[in-house]
C-alpha cells in the first residue's frame, strides 16, 4: 500500500520535472548559504567559506542528477523526452512525416481491412460464453451430394430419431441441442394483411441453455414447448426483429403473430448480437421444432425413399437437423465414444429400411465425429477461407514492402542523424539510450500512421465484405468492428516500427559512433548506409515481383472462369425462383401450376419464350432420385432429375446434340418420354446414340428421345452432373417435384422487364411466395465473386508495390548520385563522357534490377505452391506471365532511373569539385 | 559512500534522518545534515548532498513531511517533520537494529567462551 503511494507520486514526480528541479534548485542554494555562514563564524573568508561548503556538500550536479532519477519513474521520463524530440524532429520535416505516414496508412490500412475479413469469416468465437465447449456433429460418407457447408462427403444433419438416440447417449455429460438453417417464412402482422418475410429457425428446447444465451426479456423454451403432442404455438423473437418490426417496446411480449399461416406468440427476446449460429445467415425468430408440419416446413433435408410431407418429421428417415453440444470442459472426446456407438445403432437400423444394396452398404460404412463449432458455422468459411488467407499472405508482403520504403527514407536522413548522434554520445549517451530515442521517433510515425491504418481498415473490410457477399445492404453481425481489431492494428503499427525503424536506427548509431571516434562523418555515413540501402531495394523489387506475378496469374484464373461454357444462354435469361410448397400448392396441382406461369410469363411484353423446372442453372440442384438403366444391370443407380415445361432447352439456350425437345404433346396419358444430357449418355450409352434406349423410376418404361448438351446446374465451377430430364405433365402421382425455377427468355432490358413480370405473377397467383427475379447473366457473375474479389485485390497489391519499389528504387540511385557528385565531377573533369557517367548510373541500376527480379523470380516458384489451389486454367510458372513479368519491370526500372542518371550526366564538374 | 537508490531507507542514512527529527523535532535540510555528523563525532564524512535524494525518499514513502518555512537566519527553507506513519517505522525498524546486533554479539560472546 504503502509502495503504491509512493510509486504514485513517482508518476506525479515524472511530470513535474521542472518545478521540483526548480525547488531542489533553491534547497541546494540555501543549504549552501547555511553552510557558508557558519563556515564564515568559523572565521573563514567569504571564498574560503563557500569553497568549504561545497566541499563538505558534494557534487551538486551529481546530486541533482540523482535526485532526479530517485523522485521520478526514470523509463517514464525518457519516454517524454524521446516523445517531444520525436515530435521536433518530425515537425521539422513535414514532407518526410506526412510521405511516411501516408504510405504506413496505406500498408497497415490494408492489411487491417483484410486480416478483419478473414477474422470475421473463420476465427471470431460465437458471442456465448465458453464457445470454445461448443462442438457440432456429422458423419462422414464415402459418397454423398456436395453439402454446401461442409463440402463433399460430410453429412451435416441428423433426424429427429437420431438427435433422441445422440442426447440420450451423451447423458449428463453435456447438454444438446437441435437446429435449422434460416429459411425465409411468410409472416403476417395483427392488423396488416400484407405479407412480409422471416427468416426462421426451427430449434429443441435445449437450443438456448446449451448455447449459454439468456432471453434478455421474456422467457426461453421449456421441454413443454417443444411436446410433439401439445405443439405449443411460442416464438423467441431476436433483438433486431424486434425492434425492426415489433416496435421494440415492451408489449411485444405476448403479441401473436402469423408464421406461415400459424399463429404464435411471442415469448421471449433473444440479447442484442446473438442472430443464431449462422455467422451469415442470421434468424430473426426461432421457433420449437415441432412446429415443423403445421407450418409445412419442408426445406434443407435429405432422405433414402419418398418423403410423406403429410406427418410431421418425427422418424429416423429424415435427416432435417443440424446437432450441437457443449461439452463442460471443452474436451469432447470424453464423450465421442458413446456417441459413435449411438450413431452406430441408428446407422445400422436406418440401414434395415433401405433396399437400394448400394446405398445400404454405403450408409454402413458411415462413421461419426465431432469438429469444434467456437466460431459457428458459416457457408462463407467454407467458400472464402482459403482465399482469405492467401490474400492475408500477400497483403503482408505489400506492408512489408511499405515499411522497406520508409526504412529507406530514414536511412536517407542518416547524415542528420548521425551528427546528432555524434553530439550526443560525446555527451554520455549509452547505445541503448540512443536506441530507445531512435525507436520512439519511429514508434510516433508507426502510431500516427497506424490511427489512420485503423480508419481505413474499418472502411476497407466493410468494402470488402460487401463485395464478398455481394450485397449493399446492412452486413451480418460478425463484420462489426470490435477491438480485436484495434489490437491487431496497434500490434501490427508496432511490428512496423520494429521493421523499418531497427536497422536505419542502428546504422545511424554505427555511423555516429564511429564520427565520435574520429572518423570523418560523410565516411562513416556512407560505409553503413548505402549497403543498406541497396539491400532493402533489392527486397522491395523481389517481393513486387513476386506479388505482380501472382496478380497476372490470378487475373488469368478469373478470365478462363468467365471463359468456361455454362452450357446454356446466359445473355437475355431472366430467372424467377418461387417456392409453391411452402405456398401448399398440393402435388397434384403442379403441372397445372407450371403451365399457368408460363402462360403468364410469355404474356409479359419483352418477353419471347419461357418455361419452368425444378433445377434451375447455377443453383445447385439438389433433386436426385434412383433410376435403372438399360444395359447397366439391374441396381438402380442415383441420377439428378429435373422435371421441366415444353420448350424448355429453347427458352434456356441448352442446344441439343441429338433427339427432340418435350413438346405438349408428352402429356399425362401419352408414352413416358425423357432428355438425358451428354454426361449422361457418355457415362451409360458409350457406345453411340442413346436416342431409343430406355430407363425408368420402377422399372425401364421411360424412352429417351432427346440428348442435351451439358448444362451447369450446381456452380460454374463444377462440372456439369449427368442429368435425367422428365416433362413435369408426366410426373408420377403422389410424387411432389420441387418446381421452383422459371427461366424467361426475355427480348428487351431486363431492367423493366424484371418488375412487370413480378406484377404479372403476382396478380396470376396471389398466394405463391416468389423468390428472387433476376438477370442470369447476374448470378453467373456471383458465382465467380471469389475470383474476381481475389483478382482485384492482388491486381492492386502488384500495382502498389511496383510502384513502391519503383520510388525506392529512384530513392536509391538518387541518393547514390548526390553521394558521388564529387567523384562524378573528378571522372569528368579527366575527360569522362556523359555516355560512360550514364553507364556508372545504368550499371548500378541493373545490379539491382537483376538482383531484386532474380530473387523475385525463385520467391515465385518457392511459393508457387500456395498459389496452386487458387489458380485454374494456368500453372504457377507459366512462362508468358514470366516473360511478361520479366518486361514490365525492365520498362519501370528504367523510368525509375532515368531522373538520376539525368542528374548524373548535368552534373558540372566546376561546381562539384568546389563543394567540399 | 554512494547510496544505493533502490534501497527503502538508503541502508543507515534513512534510518539516521528519521531519529533526528524524532528527537530534534522539525529540521530542515543542512540542520539534519550537521547533526548527523555531531552525532557520529564527526567520524561518518558525509557528502551533505546525498541526504537530499534520501530525504525525497523518505517523503515518497510518506514517513516524514515537508513545508517551505524560516530557517534560524530568516532564509526560506525546506522544513522537514516525522509523521506519524514515520515514528512507527522507526520503532520497527529500530527494533530490527537491535535484534540483528544482538544475534550478532551473541555469536562473538560466544567465540570469546571458546577455549
Amino acid at each position: 500500500m504503502r509502495r503504491l503511494r509512493a510509486a504514485a507520486r513517482r508518476l506525479l514526480a515524472t511530470f513535474r520535472r521542472g518545478r521540483m528541479d526548480d525547488e531542489l534548485r533553491e534547497e541546494i542554494a540555501s543549504h549552501l548559504a547555511e553552510a557558508t555562514d557558519e563556515y564564515l563564524r568559523r572565521g573563514m573568508s567569504p571564498d574560503d567559506a563557500r569553497r568549504a561548503a561545497l566541499r563538505s556538500f558534494g557534487g551538486v550536479t551529481q546530486v541533482e542528477q540523482i535526485h532526479r532519477e530517485v523522485r521520478a519513474l526514470a523509463w517514464l521520463g525518457d519516454l517524454r523526452q524521446d516523445l517531444r524530440l520525436a515530435g521536433r524532429t518530425l515537425a521539422a520535416n513535414p514532407a518526410f512525416a506526412i510521405v511516411a505516414v501516408l504510405t504506413l496508412a496505406l500498408g497497415i490500412g490494408a492489411t487491417t481491412a483484410v486480416f478483419t475479413l478473414l477474422d470475421a469469416v473463420v476465427f471470431k468465437p460465437l458471442p456465448v460464453p465458453a464457445a470454445r465447449e461448443l462442438f457440432a456433429f456429422y458423419e462422414n460418407g464415402p459418397e454423398g451430394a456436395a453439402d454446401p457447408l461442409g463440402g463433399t462427403g460430410r453429412f451435416l444433419r441428423f433426424s429427429y430419431a437420431r438427435f433422441e438416440q445422440l442426447q440420450r447417449a451423451l447423458g449428463s455429460r453435456g447438454s444438446m441441442a437441435a437446429v435449422t438453417r434460416s429459411s425465409r417464412l411468410i409472416v403476417r402482422f395483427p392488423g396488416d394483411a400484407d405479407r412480409h418475410f422471416i427468416n426462421a429457425q426451427f430449434v429443441s428446447a435445449g437450443y438456448f441453455a446449451t448455447l449459454g444465451v439468456q432471453v434478455a426479456r421474456g422467457r426461453t423454451l421449456t421441454a413443454d414447448d417443444v411436446d410433439i403432442d401439445r405443439i405449443a404455438p411460442v416464438a423467441i423473437v431476436s433483438d433486431g426483429f424486434w425492434r425492426r418490426s415489433l416496435g421494440a417496446s415492451e408489449a411485444a411480449l405476448g403479441t401473436t403473430i402469423a408464421i406461415n399461416d400459424v399463429a404464435v406468440t411471442v415469448i421471449g427476446i433473444a440479447p442484442r448480437g446473438f442472430v443464431g449460429m449462422w455467422t451469415d445467415s442470421e434468424a430473426d425468430v426461432w421457433l420449437p421444432l415441432t412446429l415443423q408440419q403445421p407450418m409445412h416446413y419442408h426445406n434443407n433435408s435429405s432422405s433414402y425413399g419418398a418423403i410423406d410431407n403429410d406427418r410431421p418429421w418425427m422418424l429416423q428417415g429424415i435427416a432435417w437437423l443440424n446437432l450441437v453440444a457443449r461439452v463442460p470442459g471443452g474436451d469432447v472426446r470424453d464423450v465421442l465414444p458413446q456417441l459413435q456407438a449411438a450413431n452406430r445403432d441408428g446407422v445400422v437400423e436406418l440401414a434395415g429400411t433401405i433396399r437400394n444394396p448400394k446405398d445400404r452398404t454405403a450408409m454402413l460404412t458411415h462413421t461419426f465425429a465431432a469438429e469444434s463449432l467456437s466460431s459457428g458455422f458459416s457457408g462463407l468459411r467454407a467458400r472464402f477461407s482459403d482465399a482469405l488467407f492467401v490474400l492475408t499472405g500477400m497483403v503482408t508482403l505489400v506492408l512489408l514492402v511499405t515499411c522497406a520504403n520508409i526504412a529507406n527514407l530514414l536511412l536517407a536522413r542518416a547524415a542528420v542523424r548521425a551528427h546528432d548522434i555524434r553530439i550526443r554520445i560525446s555527451l554520455g549517451a549509452t547505445t541503448g539510450r540512443l536506441l530507445r530515442q531512435c525507436l520512439t521517433e519511429s514508434l510516433a510515425l508507426a502510431a500516427l500512421g497506424g490511427a489512420c491504418g485503423v480508419l481505413l481498415g474499418n472502411w476497407g473490410s466493410r468494402f470488402l465484405a460487401r463485395q464478398v457477399l455481394d450485397t449493399s445492404g446492412q452486413l451480418p453481425m460478425v463484420f462489426a468492428p470490435d477491438a480485436r481489431m484495434l489490437w491487431f492494428a496497434g500490434g501490427l503499427s508496432v511490428a512496423a516500427a520494429i521493421v523499418f525503424g531497427l536497422v536505419p536506427a542502428m546504422r545511424a548509431i554505427a555511423a555516429g559512433r564511429r564520427a565520435a571516434a574520429g572518423a570523418h562523418l560523410r565516411q562513416a555515413i556512407g560505409r553503413t548506409t548505402l549497403p543498406g540501402m541497396r539491400w532493402i531495394v533489392i527486397g522491395q523489387l523481389a517481393l513486387s515481383v513476386f506479388l505482380v506475378s501472382a496478380a497476372l496469374l490470378l487475373g488469368r484464373t478469373l478470365i478462363n472462369f468467365m471463359r468456361i461454357d455454362p452450357g446454356f444462354a446466359a445473355d437475355g435469361l431472366v430467372t424467377v425462383s418461387f417456392d409453391p410448397i411452402t405456398s401448399r400448392y398440393p402435388g397434384d396441382s403442379l403441372p397445372a401450376l407450371a403451365r399457368r406461369l408460363v402462360a403468364t410469363a410469355t404474356a409479359v411484353p419483352g418477353v419471347a419464350a419461357s418455361a419452368a423446372s425444378t433445377c434451375g442453372l447455377i443453383a445447385g440442384c439438389s433433386s436426385s432420385g434412383g433410376f435403372r438403366v438399360e444395359g447397366a444391370g439391374d441396381e438402380s443407380v442415383s441420377l439428378y432429375r429435373n422435371w421441366v415445361s415444353p420448350g424448355y432447352f429453347a427458352t434456356a439456350g441448352i442446344p441439343l446434340v441429338a433427339g427432340r425437345e418435350f413438346s405438349d404433346r408428352d402429356g399425362a396419358q401419352s408414352p413416358r418420354v425423357a432428355i438425358v444430357n451428354e454426361s449422361l449418355a457418355r457415362r451409360y450409352f458409350p457406345a453411340g446414340n442413346a436416342i431409343g434406349r430406355r430407363l425408368g423410376a420402377s422399372g425401364l418404361d421411360t424412352e429417351i428421345v432427346g440428348v442435351a448438351h451439358d448444362a451447369r446446374t450446381q456452380t460454374l465451377h463444377d462440372p456439369a452432373v449427368p442429368m435425367v430430364y422428365i416433362p413435369i405433365d408426366q410426373k408420377p402421382p403422389n410424387a411432389q417435384p420441387t418446381l421452383t425455377n422459371l427461366d424467361v427468355r426475355i427480348a428487351g432490358a431486363a431492367a423493366t422487364i424484371e418488375p412487370a413480370l413480378r406484377r404479372a405473377i403476382h396478380e396470376a397467383e396471389p398466394n405463391l411466395l416468389v423468390g428472387d427475379v433476376g438477370a442470369m447473366s447476374r448470378r453467373l457473375s456471383r458465382d465467380l465473386t471469389r475470383e474476381r474479389v481475389v483478382a482485384y485485390l492482388a491486381f492492386g497489391f502488384g500495382i502498389l508495390t511496383l510502384l513502391l519499389a519503383a520510388l525506392g528504387l529512384y530513392g536509391v540511385l538518387s541518393y547514390g548520385v548526390a553521394r558521388r557528385t564529387q567523384e562524378i565531377g573528378v571522372r569528368m573533369a579527366l575527360g569522362a563522357r556523359p555516355v560512360q557517367v550514364l553507364r556508372l548510373v545504368g550499371s548500378q541500376s541493373a545490379g539491382l534490377t537483376i538482383t531484386g527480379m532474380a530473387l523475385g523470380l525463385l520467391a515465385t516458384w518457392g511459393g508457387s505452391r500456395y498459389l496452386s489451389g487458387m489458380l485454374f486454367g494456368v500453372t504457377p510458372l507459366d512462362p508468358t506471365t514470366l516473360v511478361l513479368v520479366t518486361l514490365a519491370f525492365v520498362v519501370v526500372t528504367a523510368l525509375a532511373s532515368y531522373l538520376p542518371a539525368r542528374r548524373a550526366t548535368n552534373v558540372d564538374p566546376l561546381v562539384a569539385l568546389r563543394c567540399e | 559512500m554512494q547510496p544505493d537508490k533502490h534501497d527503502v531507507l538508503y541502508g543507515s542514512l534513512g534510518l539516521m534522518i528519521l531519529k533526528t527529527l524524532e528527537a530534534l523535532g522539525s529540521l530542515h535540510g543542512y540542520r539534519i545534515a550537521r547533526r548527523i555528523e555531531q552525532i557520529s563525532d564527526n567520524q561518518l564524512a558525509l557528502n551533505q548532498g546525498t541526504l537530499y535524494p534520501a530525504l525525497i525518499r523518505l517523503e515518497q514513502m510518506g514517513w516524514i513531511s515537508s513545508k517551505w518555512g524560516e530557517s534560524e537566519t530568516g532564509r526560506r527553507v525546506k522544513v522537514y517533520s516525522l509523521t506519524r506513519a514515520g515514528r512507527k517505522q522507526l520503532d520497527a525498524q529500530q527494533a530490527e537494529w537491535q535484534r540483528a546486533t544482538a544475534i550478532v554479539e551473541r555469536f562473538l560472546r560466544i567465540s570469546e567462551d571458546l577455549p
